[in-house]
């Protein structure tokens, strides 16, 4: 077995400045990420995802915990850990004055790449993404959906062995984070390893192979996708509302019920039959069946209150 | 993080290098100020030089025009590397991002700090040249100990360019840039005796203008705009070099704290 792409145990981190009594960003936070893979990281708004990223991105320094990311701590060796992976930052960063061509060129200096193997890397790179008619536009004339997507380019003009990608498709349209997704599959499948955050869970369901879901810098749980849902919101869901939630003492063990505001929604593993004996007993119910998702594990797991 | 300017290494080369890249392709903004010391030299060398027609230079009488020629030139040195390197640097830190999209690759944030203060002695290079030029036109630098003049502003521009890194460090935001500006940059060069001389003034302000490099480095470029090269020129080029090595390194310091998160 090939060794982790990256390995995290016990990772601490405050921001300096913090308020006094402000709980840490990461708190003893463990994660293994299988080489090839790819690797989803959830939570709520300020669950430390971004932290935990930029410090295994050593782009941020660490209070305590093992680090070791394709096998280099990114605290000690920082540069040479940097050139083999590429980063996808929460918020683009692209030079505004340059064209599409240009940010790349010009980014690929940073990481030593000769001028003309970074013409021909952008070339490629720029058909990847589908944008190559775009490469001499301005990139303040591209939309977020564009500017996503060189983002990327840009973070693989050097062939990273590791994609980090922090929410890659916030804000863009679903047929943008189509796009976004079948590119991200493609370089799964050349054998990259990716790790990426996000708050679509049905992103998360459809890309990675493992997730690990994150409140208050720890993880909460870790797993794949379809394991997490069995083992946290069972199989189906049947959610009732109004008067039909009465019809919760159908449920027997091991179902199990969540009691909500405006209604009940009861995990089950077989809720076609809890279904259909709710609908007998009081027929025109407002009951609703449906699969589980990863999004009720995160919701169940995290709570349903505001973050920040 | 060993040396007194951190770990920064060859990599401060290709940032200097973009910064560069992005001053071509934007040429049009940047003329703006390759126009300003124009003005500056028609305003100063032309309309106050109607009021002052000598200025009195070690018993001998110079034109006004031809004395505040040089003080143009370090005015353009100081100014350009300064605002480059606290204007400029501060929109390119927060607004842009681009030190953080720099620093995602091999080159560390000690690399993106010397680089800017190397686009710095550059913007100040123009800068000095084409007042230089304007100085040429004007029958006012005819002499090849000008030729120093470029390297008088690298040294300069180096130094005030570090200096607008450290305020870049501290700012609270963009419009606390103004304190530095007026408070620090427009004194320097007001009372650096770059349009009046500063032997009129009392013996405060002197004492002063002797610790303000805007003054050595203007003194300096009078020296070699009227053709002399004594040691005063090269002096002054290592001093302001010199000083400019611990500043770009509390640069540093202060950039660290700032951005190392
Ligand atoms: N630069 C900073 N200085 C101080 N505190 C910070 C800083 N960045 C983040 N934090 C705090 O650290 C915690 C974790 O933030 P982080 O950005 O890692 O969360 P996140 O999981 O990425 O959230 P989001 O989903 O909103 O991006 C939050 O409480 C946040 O307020
Ligand atoms: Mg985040």
């Amino acid at each position: 077995m090939r060794a982790p792409a990256v390995s995290i145990r016990g990772l601490r981190k405050t921001y300096r400045g913090a308020p006094p009594g402000a709980p840490p960003a990461v708190d003893g936070l463990d994660l293994s990420v299988a080489a090839g893979s790819c690797f989803g990281l959830l939570g709520p708004n300020g669950a430390g995802k971004t932290t935990t990223i930029r410090i295994l991105c050593a782009a941020s320094p660490r209070d305590a915990g093992e680090v070791a990311v394709l096998g280099v701590d990114p605290a000690l060796e920082p540069r040479v850990l940097k050139g083999r992976i590429g980063v996808v930052p929460q918020l683009d960063n692209l030079d505004p004055d340059f064209s599409v061509l240009r940010n790349l060129l010009v980014y690929a200096r940073y990481f030593g790449i000769p001028a003309p193997r970074a013409r021909e890397r952008a070339a490629e790179l720029l058909r990847f993404v589908r944008l190559e008619d775009r490469s001499g536009d301005p990139v303040e004339e591209l939309s977020g959906g564009l500017r996503r997507r060189l983002v990327i380019a840009r973070a693989l003009l050097h062939d990273p062995e590791l994609l980090v990608l922090d929410e890659p498709t916030t804000g863009l349209d679903p047929q943008s984070r189509r796009v976004l997704w079948d590119r991200v599959r493609e370089l799964r499948r050349g054998g990259k390893t990716i790790l990426l955050t996000t708050h679509y869970m049905e992103e998360a369901e459809a890309l990675c192979d493992r997730v690990a879901i994150v409140d208050r810098g720890r993880v909460l749980v870790d797993g794949a996708p379809a394991d997490l849902v069995r083992t946290h919101a069972r199989r189906s869901v049947v959610e009732l509302r109004g008067e039909s939630a009465a019809l919760a003492s159908l449920a027997a063990p091991p179902d199990e019920v969540d009691r909500l505001e405006d209604r009940t929604v009861i995990y089950s593993d077989d809720g076609e039959t809890l279904y259909h004996k709710m609908i007998q007993s009081a027929p025109g119910a407002d009951a609703h069946l449906r699969r589980a998702t990863l999004e009720d594990v995160f919701l169940r797991l995290t709570g349903r209150g505001l973050r920040e | 993080m060993s040396g007194i300017l951190g770990d920064a290494g060859p990599l401060s080369l290709q940032v200097w290098r973009r910064n560069l890249e992005v001053y071509l392709v934007t040429w049009r903004t940047a003329c703006v100020s390759v126009v300003e010391p124009i003005f500056n030299f028609l305003a100063f060398g032309l309309g106050v030089g109607t009021l002052t027609r000598e200025v009195a230079v070690d018993g001998a009488a110079v034109p006004y025009e031809a004395w505040v020629a040089p003080g143009i030139v370090a005015m353009s040195i100081m100014f350009q590397s300064f605002f480059d390197c606290l204007y400029g640097s501060y929109i390119r830190m927060y607004y842009q991002r681009t030190f953080d999209a720099i620093t995602a690759t091999p080159a560390s944030l000690d690399d993106v700090v010397v680089g800017e203060a190397l686009w710095g002695a550059t913007r100040a290079l123009i800068g000095s040249l084409t007042t230089l030029l304007v100085l040429l036109a004007f029958g006012h630098a005819r002499t090849p100990a000008a030729a120093a003049v470029p390297l008088l502003a690298v040294c300069g521009g180096l130094l005030f360019g570090s200096a607008g890194l450290c305020f870049t460090g501290i700012v609270r935001n963009i419009d606390s840039i103004n304190y530095p500006l007026h408070l620090v940059g427009v004194p320097m060069y007001l009372f650096g005796g770059l349009f009046f001389p500063v032997d009129a003034m009392p013996g405060w302000a002197r004492a002063i203008a002797a610790a303000n490099p805007v003054h050595h480095l203007a003194e300096a470029l009078r020296e070699c705009c009227g053709g002399g090269l004594g040691p005063r020129v090269w002096l002054t080029a290592l001093g302001l070099l010199a000083a400019s090595v611990p500043l770009l390194a509390l640069a540093l310091r202060l950039m660290r704290r700032r951005l190392v998160k």
